[in-house]
Formats: C-alpha cells, sequence, structure tokens
C-alpha cells in the first residue's frame, strides 16, 4: 500500500514510469478479475483496457483517505465497467449467471467433463449473486476482507457473514460436492 | 493444507466456530472451489500493447494539462470569478509594462488551490505534538474557556486577579456540571489522520514576478529577491459595491461591503425583531450571492442560520434591560474535511460565514472563503472511553473550576459524533491550522434561563491533547498579570 501511494504521488505529479510500474503490478490481478466474471477471453481484454483508461483519467482525483485503498479504488472501477458491460449488452448473459458460465476449455484438468461443471453450477447457482461474488473474490483473487467490503460498499463484518453463510450453503448440499471431489481425484 | 486454505478456513470459523467439527467437508469444499478457478492466461501481446496505449494517452493528458492554461483558468473563473477576475483586471493593467513572456513563466496554471486535496505523509506526528493556541493561552492563565467563572468560563481555577476583577463587577459566578447521558461508546483507532492546511501557492510566485517587471517609477521592483505575491485588494468603486481581499499565503478569501459605496444614513432607526428576515429569506439571500458569484459550496455542508441574538434578546427583554436588533444576520456554511463536518473548539461548526444585512436585505460580507489543500499524517488517539467521558463532562476542557459559593446549572450532553475540530497551533513564527479528530458531544439539555450558548461539548481525540487537558501545567497563582504577557 505504501509503494502505491508513493507511485500514484509520482503519477500525479506527471512521471509517466510510475503508472507503467502501477499498470504492471496490478495488470494481471485486474485481467483476472474480469476474466472470472466473463469467462471470454476478448471481452475481458476490451474491459480491462477501458478499466486502465477510466483510471488513468481519473487517477489526478484520485486521494488516499483513512478507508480508501487505490487496490480497492482499481478493483471498484473493473466491476463497474463489467457491470455496466452486462447492462448495455442485451445479447450477453446476465452478471447473475456468469460464474456458471466457464467454457470447458477454460477451467483446469481437474474437471474434465460436462457433469462435474453441471455440478458445481448448481451448487453455486443456490447462492445468492452476493456471495457468489464474494466467495469468487476471496477464494480465486485472494483479496481480503478489507479490499472485498471497499469495493462491495459493504462492512468488513457482513462480507464475512456473506462469505461464511455461503460456504455453509454449500456444505449442506456436501453429498452432490462429494460426488464432484471423487471424480475429480479418479 | 496450504495457507490460502487455512485462511479461509479460520475466516469462517471466526463467524461460526461450530463449523470446526465439519473442517473436512470444508477443506473439500474449497478444494473444489479452487479446482474450478478458471484458468485466466492473459495474452502478453495484449498486456504489452495496452500498456504502450496507455503510456501514449498519458502522455497526452499530460500535454492538455500543461498547455491548459487558459482551459483551467476559465475552470479557476468558474470557481471564484471574482478573484481571478481581480487577477486578470490586475494583468491587463499591467500588460502594457510586461513583456508577453512573463505573463504566465513556464505557462504553468494558477492554482490557488480551491479544490479539496489531502496528500498523506509517510511519517507519523509530523506536525509536532499537538497543542492548540488557546490549550496554551489558558493553560497559561492557569484558568479556563468561557464558561465557568463567572458565566464566561469553562473549568480550571481562576487567578487571583480574574477573582478581584470578578469581585468587583461581576455578580455571583455561576457554573455548569456536564453530565453525559448517551450510550455507551467505543473507541478502537488508535492512530487516524491528523490534518495541516497547506499554505502558499506557486502562484505567489509568478504573480510577484508579473509586478516585478511594471514600472514603478523610482522603486527597482526587481531588486526584490525571491519575491512572492502575498496578498491583495480589489474594491469596486459603485453604489453597494465590495471589497475582495485574496491572501494568497494563508490561502484564504473575503469579500467585505466596500463602505464607501454603501449608504449611510445620518440618522439610523433601531431595527425591530419583525424587521429581521425568515430563515428561508436569510438563506435564499445567501445562496443567491454565491451563485451569482459562483462561489463555490460544494466543500460546505448544509448552511444554517447563526440566531444566537434571539436568545440574547428574549433574555434581556425578559430581564428589562435594552437590547439593539443586529445590523446583520450570519449565515454559516460548515466546512467539510474528508467527508466530515469540522467544528471550532466551542462547538460550533466552523465554515464560511456569509452575513446579511437586514437593513438592505444584501450580502455585506463572506468571510472564510478558504483553500483545500491539506496535509495529513497519523497520530496516536486516545482509545480510553473514561478519559474522553471524563474531558466531556469538564466541557471538554481543563479541570471543571469549583468554587462554594457558585450557582451550579446542569447541561446534559449526549451522544456523540465522530468529526474534526479545528485548532491553531503556533510553531513559534506562525500559526498553522490543524483538524483533529474529535468527538462531538450534543447538548441535550440545558438551563432556560442563563446565557448558556454551547451546543456541543468537542473533546479532541488526540492523545496529546487529551492529556494535556486532563493534566494541565499548574502556574503561580500570584503571577497573571507576568504570564498574560
Amino acid at each position: 500500500m505504501e509503494q502505491d501511494k508513493e507511485l500514484i504521488k509520482k503519477i500525479q505529479s506527471g512521471d509517466s514510469s510510475a503508472f507503467a510500474d502501477l499498470y504492471d503490478r496490478y495488470f494481471e490481478k485486474i485481467y483476472k478479475f474480469i476474466y472470472y466474471k466473463t469467462s471470454h477471453k476478448e471481452n475481458a481484454e476490451d474491459l480491462c483496457s477501458q478499466t486502465f483508461t477510466k483510471a488513468l483519467e481519473k487517477i489526478s482525483d484520485f486521494k488516499f483517505t483513512k478507508t480508501g485503498t487505490f487496490s480497492a479504488w482499481l478493483y471498484r472501477i473493473a466491476r463497474n465497467t463489467v457491470i455496466d458491460f452486462y447492462r448495455t449488452s442485451p445479447q450477453q448473459q446476465d452478471i447473475d449467471k456468469t460464474y456458471n458460465l466457464y467454457q470447458e476449455d477454460d477451467m483446469e484438468n481437474k474437471i474434465s467433463n460436462k457433469q462435474d461443471l453441471d455440478n458445481i453450477k448448481d451448487k453455486l447457482g443456490l447462492l445468492k449473486q452476493e456471495q457468489k461474488e464474494i466467495i469468487v473474490m476471496r477464494v480465486w483473487d485472494e483479496l481480503s476482507y478489507k479490499e472485498i467490503s471497499e469495493i462491495m460498499g459493504k462492512s468488513e463484518a457482513s462480507c464475512k457473514m456473506n462469505f461464511s453463510r455461503g460456504i455453509k450453503q454449500l456444505k449442506n448440499s456436501l453429498i452432490s460436492i462429494i460426488i464432484i471431489i471423487a471424480l475429480l481425484v479418479s | 493444507m496450504n495457507e490460502n486454505i487455512k485462511n479461509i478456513l479460520e475466516d469462517i470459523y471466526s463467524i461460526d466456530d461450530s463449523l470446526r467439527k465439519h473442517e473436512k467437508d470444508l477443506i473439500k469444499i474449497i478444494k473444489t472451489l479452487l479446482a474450478a478457478k478458471p484458468k485466466a492466461k492473459y495474452d502478453e501481446a495484449f498486456r504489452q500493447e495496452l500498456r504502450a496505449e496507455l503510456l501514449e494517452k498519458f502522455a497526452e493528458l499530460e500535454e492538455k494539462q500543461s498547455k491548459g492554461f487558459l482551459k483551467i483558468n476559465f475552470k479557476l473563473m468558474n470557481k471564484l470569478p471574482y478573484a481571478i477576475g481581480g487577477l486578470i483586471l490586475g494583468m491587463l493593467v499591467l500588460l502594457p509594462f510586461v513583456s508577453k513572456d512573463n505573463i504566465l513563466p513556464g505557462g504553468k496554471q494558477i492554482n490557488i488551490g480551491l479544490e479539496s486535496e489531502i496528500a498523506k505523509l509517510s511519517s507519523n506526528n509530523a506536525f509536532g505534538k499537538i497543542n492548540s493556541d488557546s490549550d496554551a493561552s489558558l493553560a497559561a492563565r492557569n484558568a479556563a474557556t468561557e464558561e465557568t467563572v463567572a458565566g464566561f468560563g469553562g473549568g480550571g481555577s481562576m487567578t487571583a486577579y480574574e477573582k478581584s476583577m470578578i469581585s468587583s463587577v461581576m455578580p455571583a459566578p455561576m457554573q455548569y456540571s456536564y453530565i453525559y447521558e448517551g450510550e455507551d461508546i467505543s473507541l478502537d483507532d488508535e492512530l487516524l489522520p491528523v490534518l495541516k492546511k497547506v499554505k502558499g501557492t506557486e502562484a505567489q510566485k509568478s504573480l510577484a514576478k508579473i509586478l516585478q517587471n511594471a514600472d514603478f517609477e523610482n522603486i527597482q521592483m526587481t531588486s526584490f529577491s525571491n519575491s512572492h505575491l502575498r496578498n491583495f485588494q480589489i474594491s469596486e468603486e459603485e453604489e453597494y459595491g465590495y471589497t475582495l481581499y485574496v491572501d494568497l499565503h494563508e490561502g484564504m478569501m473575503s469579500i467585505m461591503e466596500n463602505w464607501e459605496m454603501w449608504p449611510q444614513p445620518e440618522v439610523m432607526q433601531t431595527l425591530s425583531p419583525n424587521q429581521v428576515p425568515d430563515d428561508q429569506t436569510l438563506l435564499n439571500i445567501a445562496n443567491k450571492f454565491l451563485q451569482e458569484k459562483k462561489i463555490d459550496t460544494s466543500q460546505y455542508g448544509q448552511p444554517h442560520i447563526d440566531d444566537n441574538w434571539r436568545m440574547y434578546y428574549d433574555q434581556r427583554l425578559a430581564e428589562g434591560l435594552d437590547y439593539y436588533v443586529p445590523e446583520s444576520i450570519g449565515v454559516i456554511y460548515p466546512q467539510m474535511v474528508d467527508g466530515q463536518m469540522v467544528y471550532d473548539e466551542w462547538g460550533n461548526p466552523h465554515g464560511m460565514n456569509v452575513t446579511v444585512n437586514i437593513r438592505y436585505n444584501r450580502v455585506s460580507s463572506v468571510h472564510n472563503i478558504s483553500t483545500q489543500k491539506y496535509q495529513s499524517s497519523d497520530y496516536d488517539m486516545e482509545t480510553d472511553v473514561n478519559k474522553i467521558i471524563k474531558l466531556a463532562e469538564q466541557g471538554g476542557s481543563y479541570t471543571y473550576y469549583q468554587d462554594e459559593n457558585a450557582q451550579n446549572f446542569e447541561i446534559k450532553l449526549g451522544t456523540p459524533t465522530y468529526s474534526y475540530v479545528q485548532i491553531w497551533q503556533h510553531d513559534g513564527r506562525t500559526s498553522n491550522q490543524l483538524f483533529v479528530p474529535a468527538l462531538i458531544f450534543p447538548v441535550t439539555e440545558k438551563p432556560d434561563n442563563e446565557y448558556f450558548f454551547k451546543e456541543n461539548v468537542v473533546v479532541p481525540l488526540a492523545k496529546d491533547m487529551v492529556e494535556q487537558r486532563l493534566n494541565p501545567p499548574i502556574y503561580p497563582e500570584d503571577q497573571p498579570e507576568i504570564l498574560l504577557k
């Protein structure tokens, strides 16, 4: 975070190499964050490009506050860009369903057949959108609850609670999941 | 089990410890979720291409900004055309004497810092020990603020000098007991940012250079080195004209009536209370003036009318005494810093003050139009609730003055809100404006028949200030005159 502050200070005084450093620090994280929400390479690239362009245009106004970090600010831009994409592109699937839309060729080798995929889709489909989003940010993006709370505009306690409830719900459907595991290790 | 899974499990248990018994199942779920993570591999060529595009755009934006003299001035004109109009007027007057190259050296913008900006400093306690000027002077007098001493002081014992003054001219003293009746509070933040207003602006140097290039007869202006324009004043020479005063160094502006151009009847009739417009009318007059002058109010909260005069008036009337209705009524626009309202040490909202002359129903002055550039540095905060409540029950200041002959009045305080208190701190040469996190305790009950104006009790949270106010330095009681100097 201190490193971010230093870089932003330099960017705000016109140092382009500081912006390049900041981009290098965050590109992969933001790309993945968007990809998990779209599961489509071209869309992810397009939205990633929009995210960084918006960040560049607004970075002169960025201010560190006692609660606001640059990381959360950037993720929030990315999240809003994805939401706008789904709002303005009716031909695209609803964002609520995106976590279920992995292409088979995108999956880790461990899940190799469509039935496994469908099982996970079913289980995640049981969760509320917000729970899914928090679980994905925590487990896949490896974001802290503090970061998630800033991105979602919710309290840390509420994010933790949502995550825990989501996992509990998945646990209650454990039999199906155990079947998946069995298939995974076979 | 990898670290990530361990952390996730601990998070889950912190919410619902009963899930521990299902650890194996939970691990399976988490592993499944991790296994389902899509392989989001980016295209390196795309990454490089986007990087190059962004850097190109960065350069374009920078170029626009550096060429943006007219644009940025125009933006400032929207903010405060009065001030910048004055600058431009000044430049036009001086243009015949000034080479074009010197209008703004380096094509730099005039940025006087009206837009809010907070620069976080990496080191803690960067502004030294926090000690407001009022604490220093009060401690020196070994006395307190304006409430307990004969209805004027806020605590502390009286000096011999004060006691003698009071015994000769004042009635029996009054003292106030503050009682906290709000909800339980907790203070979790050990460190919070204290803000310091940044003085000065880059424009000072550029503007000084313009003036120095002018021909001032026998004075060799260019012989003054490293010059900065600190302030200027412009007056409208027309009926109901105004004077604009800009202090570039302190970052303050004010607009006042130009007395010479306002009517001054030989016989002034005393105003009566029914001549005072209602609050909405006063607000409309103030708002309209600010809009006309395009003074940005976005950094300020909801304005309110300062109607303390009414309390005085009613009280004096009840006591059969004379009291005059004021010629001007204040409209306060509370300043917001970092999203928080700012209070002064006496519990009043601090901000831009617009006064409306009710004889002419016109704005007569606007004070405290301030620049909004701050530095921020973290300071230790008091987390002991008992100390904070104790200080609140002292009225926010020093140890409460006790006099057995004094008439005692109870003041009740409600649950506080978090805010900033503005203090002045002297650093040996100049005074600096600091904004310190504070709790604002609202006065919920006060005596009806006394001159008690305080609406809030302000308790700063900075440890330095809490300690000083709870344990003030003691000075010998018989030397007030020396200490007062």
